[in-house]
């Protein structure tokens, strides 16, 4: 496999190629020997990092976990709490499959914190998009484009990220309903209160919901009787931290899904959570509802049961794409066919040599 | 059939202006040194007429430049001579507002506040906030990625545009991303975002709504000179607490707020500093002891806590109105918009007093401290000669430093018009051609907004700086 260390060598493998499919360590999609595949596994390393900027660049293939251990020994974190860490997950590949976790819910996704680019073209040629501060409004948003494109455009060498300040101290509530409507109509009244939620995830399986307030601690204490009170209706109990950490640790590296599953994200809203589980049941998957309820997590095992779920989401008018699994297209359910995504993929890539989004 | 009676037959005569004095309020919009007649105006009322106008453009190759309430800042809705305008106002329809869902869905000419004042009800609001939002339009915002004064915390306009429906130059009606807070596939609701215009029309927005923040609580604080708010914002940031909002200004810009709107900032200060948490009360009341804490060490002259909302509005009314109060220091001024690494902004304004000297114009400054966005204002007289000139030369000077830090040439007003050719200087001709590329892809011909961000072109002949005739009228202020 081909794994460039400097720009010079990925420019010299891109100039060669034909087809390039570029890739990270394989968290998400199993690595294949195709001599296609462009590694970005030994491009690595922090290459600034200005606590007092909230900003750090880094290059495409630094693990998450390296970055997470710079900022917090500076007291800093990605709020969007990339997943798949543990699993040696990439700033790149994170990128590309546009994924954010839990934290998302607060501060915005990845989307929101990817601030600059450094992309090789199919062309061989380095393109700057975006900048290196907090805030640019100067050409086009390109950070943004690459979030989710899964290396459809370009090749992603450097990145440049705006990170926040860590709250000092979490705390985690469990929440038991007697039904999902009634777990889904606190979740909209949490999503809507006050109480600045860092995260919001709901168990379809339990009727359960787990928050996640995050601030200082004497105000989290403070402020968790009330709260307690206010949801006294529903069965709410404090996590020992332990427990909290090794649940949201769970949920961050997906621990509840089969490991041989393949994996799909569905952006939805709340009210799309009664029919979606009503078409899902009686099918084998298991599968979690993030972010308030605006994605849920399916985990789907066999490419028979991925196509049949793949229809019924297309039925409920639900677009999802891949997350991690070997599977042969990004998008499933409901595609959108719109002649401008050929047209910015052709004008980007003119060469066709990267993969199509489909 | 040519063009305009093709639109004559479809627009009444009061919906398509084609009469000189009729056209002349669109001649220009916040950036007054620029004004061009277009050839006629069309106004619109329901997306369709959208779709057709700008199907019409693109058969016949004709320019158009679609408009909100012309505040940009940057000349982004500076009319093309052979093109026409469109006048989005009337699409200003709030479709839909789900408190559940924490969305409003809303057409372009939907002033920035009113998604606010929709929302409140339902104790939600619409986070970005820039000083013109009781006048800009979404659509506006939108294309332009704007700003405000609470970008620190949580973000541009692009970061609550869910998604979005647009007619892209082609003809082509397209829809992008939608009503949650996750996406799938390459984020083209974001590439949209911040796109000047040049993309397309926009026709229906899909905005996050926050939950209102419980409390505030907004200090005001004055120094002897501006390198101690400097400092105190360094150790705001250090300390590990994200305030909503960091904003500075100097002597120069708080005498132009106190002739505007007497907000009792401190008579004798050289630079004022105003910080503001928000969030839940514990949380609030917690970090206060921590923020009075760095504010006594940061050796202020005078500190204004506001007791109350009141005072809170006091003192953001101040900061609001400086750029329209340095109406009343100088006949005209150019509204600077640039951004350095934060930890270089004492060498910033140091730098900008200089050039101010050089140039022997006086600089006033406002700026939001906490994102390193700089807004210098630089004060002139037109009728003098020469001094345009100089002051066109000094606000270069200002961008070419802020692309020497590592900063960039705009944090919040657009490249539009007026800082074209400073693009190259912030991207190579490579990353430029990029960018051209993606353009092509959505307008071949380059009718939608075209002069706009690109270096190429010819300028129109500049006029005199001024104030927006609704700043004049103190209905607008800029930020």
């Amino acid at each position: 496999m081909n794994c460039p260390s400097t720009i010079e060598e990925a420019i010299e493998f891109v100039r060669g190629a034909k087809q390039i499919i570029p890739a990270g360590v394989g968290t998400k999609r199993p690595k294949t020997d195709s001599p296609d595949i462009l590694g970005l596994s030994d491009f690595t390393g922090i290459i600034e990092y200005e606590p007092s900027e909230y900003t750090f660049s880094a290059r495409a293939g630094t693990t998450i976990a390296e970055i997470n251990e710079a900022l917090k020994i500076n007291g800093q974190y990605l709020p969007f709490d990339p997943p798949f860490v543990d699993a040696g997950a990439t700033l790149g590949g994170t990128i590309a499959s546009g994924l954010s976790g839990p934290g998302r819910l607060r501060y915005g996704g990845i989307r929101d914190f990817l601030i600059g680019i450094r992309i090789l073209n199919g062309e061989g040629v380095v393109i700057q998009g975006g900048g290196k501060v907090v805030k640019n409004a100067a050409g086009y948003d390109y950070p943004k484009l690459f979030c989710g494109a899964m290396g459809t455009l370009g090749i992603l060498l450097e990145t440049t990220f705006k990170v926040f300040p860590s709250p000092r101290a979490t705390r985690t509530l469990e929440l038991s309903l007697d039904s999902k409507k009634a777990a889904i109509e606190t979740l909209c009244i949490i999503a809507r209160s006050q109480w600045e939620p860092d995260a919001l995830e709901f168990f379809p399986e339990h009727n359960k919901l787990l928050l996640r307030l995050a601030g200082n601690a004497d105000a989290l204490d403070a402020r968790l009787p009330k709260i307690l009170q206010e949801l006294s209706y529903c069965d709410a109990k404090e996590l020992p931290e332990g427990e909290a950490t090794d649940q949201w640790h769970a949920l961050q590296e997906f621990d509840w899904a089969p490991r041989d599953a393949h994996i799909l994200k569905a952006p939805i809203t709340p009210k799309d959570i009664p029919e979606l589980e009503q078409a899902l049941s009686g099918n084998t998957v298991t599968r979690h509802y993030g972010l308030a309820g605006n994605v849920a997590w399916i985990a789907i095992t066999g490419n028979q049961a991925l196509e049949k779920i793949s229809t019924l989401l297309e039925d409920q008018g639900i677009a999802a794409g891949t997350v991690r699994g070997n599977m042969k297209r990004f998008a499933y359910g409901k595609t959108r066919s719109q002649k401008i995504h050929e047209a910015v993929k052709e004008a980007l890539d003119p060469l066709g040599k990267f993969p199509v989004f489909q | 059939m040519h063009f305009l009676e093709e639109l004559a037959q479809r627009f009444p005569k009061d919906r398509l202006l084609t009469d000189k004095e009729l056209l002349s309020p669109y001649e220009s919009d916040g950036l007054t040194a620029f004004a061009v007649t277009p050839r006629a105006v069309v106004i619109p009322e329901i997306q369709e007429e959208v779709i057709e106008i700008v199907r019409t453009c693109a058969k016949h190759k004709v320019p158009f430049v679609s408009r909100g309430s012309g505040t940009s800042l940057s000349g982004a809705a500076l009319p093309v001579e052979k093109g026409i305008v469109i006048a989005l106002n009337r699409l200003n329809h709030i479709i839909e507002l789900d408190p559940r869902r924490r969305i409003a869905r809303v057409e372009p000419g939907v002033v920035n506040i009113d998604v606010t004042k929709a929302a409140q009800v339902h104790g939600l609001h619409f986070a970005p906030d820039p000083s013109s939002q009781i006048i800009c339009t979404i659509g506006g915002n939108v294309a332009f990625n704007s700003g405000g004064a609470h970008c620190l915390k949580y973000g541009m306009t692009s970061n609550h545009v869910l998604g979005l429906k647009a007619v892209l130059a082609t003809g082509e009606v397209v829809e992008f991303g939608g009503d949650s807070i996750e996406g799938i596939g390459p984020d083209f609701t974001g590439l949209f975002g911040g796109s000047e215009g040049m993309f397309g029309v926009a026709l229906e927005m899909v905005l996050r709504l926050l939950p209102k923040a419980e409390t505030f609580h907004t200090v005001l604080a004055g120094y002897d000179n501006l390198e101690k708010a400097g400092n105190a914002v360094s150790a705001v940031v250090a300390s590990g607490i994200l305030p909503g909002a960091m904003e500075i200004m100097d002597r120069l810009a708080i005498d132009a707020a106190e002739a505007a709107v007497d907000a009792g900032y401190p008579k004798e200060a050289k630079a004022v500093l105003i910080v503001e948490l928000e969030g839940p009360q514990e949380q609030v009341e917690s970090e206060k002891l921590e923020l009075d804490a760095i504010i006594n060490a940061s050796s202020p002259i005078e500190i204004q806590v506001a007791k109350d909302t009141a005072a809170r509005l006091k003192i953001w009314k101040g900061r609001k109105s400086a750029f329209s109060a340095v109406g009343r220091l100088s006949p005209d001024f150019i509204v600077q918009d640039g951004v350095v690494p934060r930890k270089r902004l004492g060498e910033a304004l140091r730098r900008i007093e200089q050039l101010g000297k050089k140039h022997g114009l006086r600089v006033a400054n406002v700026f939001h401290a906490g994102d390193g966005n700089l807004h210098p204002l630089i004060l002139y007289d037109g009728t003098i000669e020469g001094e345009l000139e100089r002051g066109e030369e000094l606000a270069g000077e200002i961008l070419e430093m802020c692309i020497e830090m590592g900063g960039s040439i705009t944090g919040e007003h657009g490249v539009g018009m007026e800082k074209r050719f400073y693009l190259p200087k912030m991207f190579t001709e490579d990353d430029i051609s990029f960018m051209k590329q993606t353009r092509a892809a959505f307008d071949p011909d380059s009718i939608a907004n075209p002069g706009k961000m690109f270096p190429e072109g010819q300028a129109p002949a500049l006029t005199l700086y001024g104030l927006h005739p609704l700043e004049k009228k103190g209905v607008i202020s800029r930020e």
